[in-house]
């Protein structure tokens, strides 16, 4: 009997990386210092130049063709107990088809942000069939983002609908920056925590301060913008 | 062996062999998309830290991700029984279905296999890609072909086909 390995092994012809791992291992590899060698070592004047070169690269690329440092998920600290339960909860309830089926048990914990006068630990969660489920504990709220949509935000408002802070996630593959913009022309860039694989997603919080809170100074948009600097999507306020 | 590489050529390594370098991680795994992502990138983020140091990078490459996923799964075996939620599988994102052949064999066997009667490896490059002896591959791929004895046993007989690599006697 003759069993044809070709053909058994065949049906890996038709599995493919769901994206590409080229940008994330960039990402991973220029996060890290590189390797230190003797000749190295023994030429400071490489490292001045390099420095230089750094410098007038800062001065002259916009933020978002910088290269962004990747918090590695798999080497973040698990979720206790508690918030794996309630990231199991995220699964109960929803209607047919449409469960976001959170693994919580590899819920972990990817920093921490202050807003709302409050301390909040980010979770995060990958989700079974792509994307991730987040929640901002202890007040933040959270929520599942399984269609890869280039921006996603959140926001306490207050009664005139004005924002009084915001959280928010842009994948990764799809956006470099984000932007908040008042209605007097200001603007801000979050301080964005970028997850790799499998999240594959940035996490943002904003504490809006108290006199930009108002009907005539308030957050109106967050954008997200993509490597080359193009609008990929707008989440409008009021 | 071939002389020292450039980030250039750990790219073209890339483009060339990335997809079959993360199906074999993929079959190691028994079909973990999530194990195998996060394998291959981070054996190419390795390749780029220092690629001068690298001669053959394809059983290089392999062989950091084999041992990347390897880890991680033995991470996952070490994690607690999550009593608190049945539904979920204990350790990370479920596995897809690979194929027969390979779900009824051992990671190791899964790598031998797939390295060398899919990616055409030779033997010392198994080895190499794998981090073990050629006589320990030679044992692996042995065994893969006793476990799928056992697992056909004398029912129909597979369609044969012409000899060579791709050919497997069974008895």
């Amino acid at each position: 009997m003759t069993v044809n390995w070709r053909s058994e092994l065949a049906a890996l012809d038709r599995v493919e990386p769901s994206r590409d791992l080229w940008g994330d291992a960039l990402a991973r590899a220029g996060a890290r210092p590189t390797a230190a060698s003797p000749r190295r070592r023994r030429a400071p004047l490489v490292a001045v130049a390099v420095v230089a070169v750094l410098a007038a690269i800062l001065f002259a690329t916009p933020a978002w063709a910088l290269v962004r440092e990747i918090l590695p998920f798999w080497s973040q600290p698990k979720a206790p107990a508690p918030v794996r339960v309630v990231f199991s909860s995220l699964n109960l309830g929803a209607p047919r088809g449409m469960s976001p089926h959170a693994v919580s048990g590899e819920t972990r914990d990817v920093g921490q942000f202050t807003f709302g006068g409050l301390a909040h630990t980010l979770w995060v969660a990958p989700a079974k069939n792509g994307g991730f489920c987040v929640l901002w504990l202890p007040h933040g709220g959270g929520g599942c983002s399984t269609a890869h949509l280039p921006l996603g935000t959140g926001a306490l408002l207050r009664p005139s609908g004005v924002p009084e802070w915001l959280t928010g996630s842009a994948e990764a593959s799809l956006v470099h920056d984000v932007v908040i913009r008042f209605s007097d022309g200001t603007t801000v860039r979050p301080r964005i925590v970028w997850v790799s694989a499998p999240i594959g997603a940035g996490f943002f919080a904003y504490d809006v301060p108290a006199n930009e809170q108002s009907r005539r100074h308030h957050v109106t948009t967050v954008d997200a913008y993509d490597r080359a600097g193009r609008l990929v999507a707008r989440q409008g306020f009021r | 062996m071939g002389s020292p590489l450039s980030r250039q050529a750990i790219e073209r390594v890339y483009r060339e062999q990335g997809t079959q370098l993360w199906r074999g991680v993929y079959a190691f795994t028994g079909g973990r998309r999530d194990l195998a992502d996060d394998a291959v990138a981070e054996a190419f983020a390795r390749a780029l830290q220092d690629p001068g140091r690298i001669r053959s990078p394809v059983p290089w490459l392999y062989r950091v991700a084999f041992r990347q996923a390897a880890a991680r799964l033995r991470e996952e075996r070490r994690q607690d029984a999550l009593p608190l939620e049945p539904a979920e599988p204990a350790g990370g994102a479920p596995a897809e279905a690979v194929p027969g052949v390979l779900a009824r064999l051992t990671p190791q066997q899964r790598a031998a296999v797939f390295l060398f009667y899919y990616a055409d490896l030779s033997i010392a490059d198994v080895a190499r890609a794998t981090g073990s002896s050629q006589v320990a591959v030679r044992v692996h791929l042995h065994r893969a072909r006793q476990a799928l004895r056992s697992s056909y046993g004398s029912a129909a007989a597979m369609r044969a086909s012409p000899g060579g690599r791709d050919d497997c006697e069974l008895a």
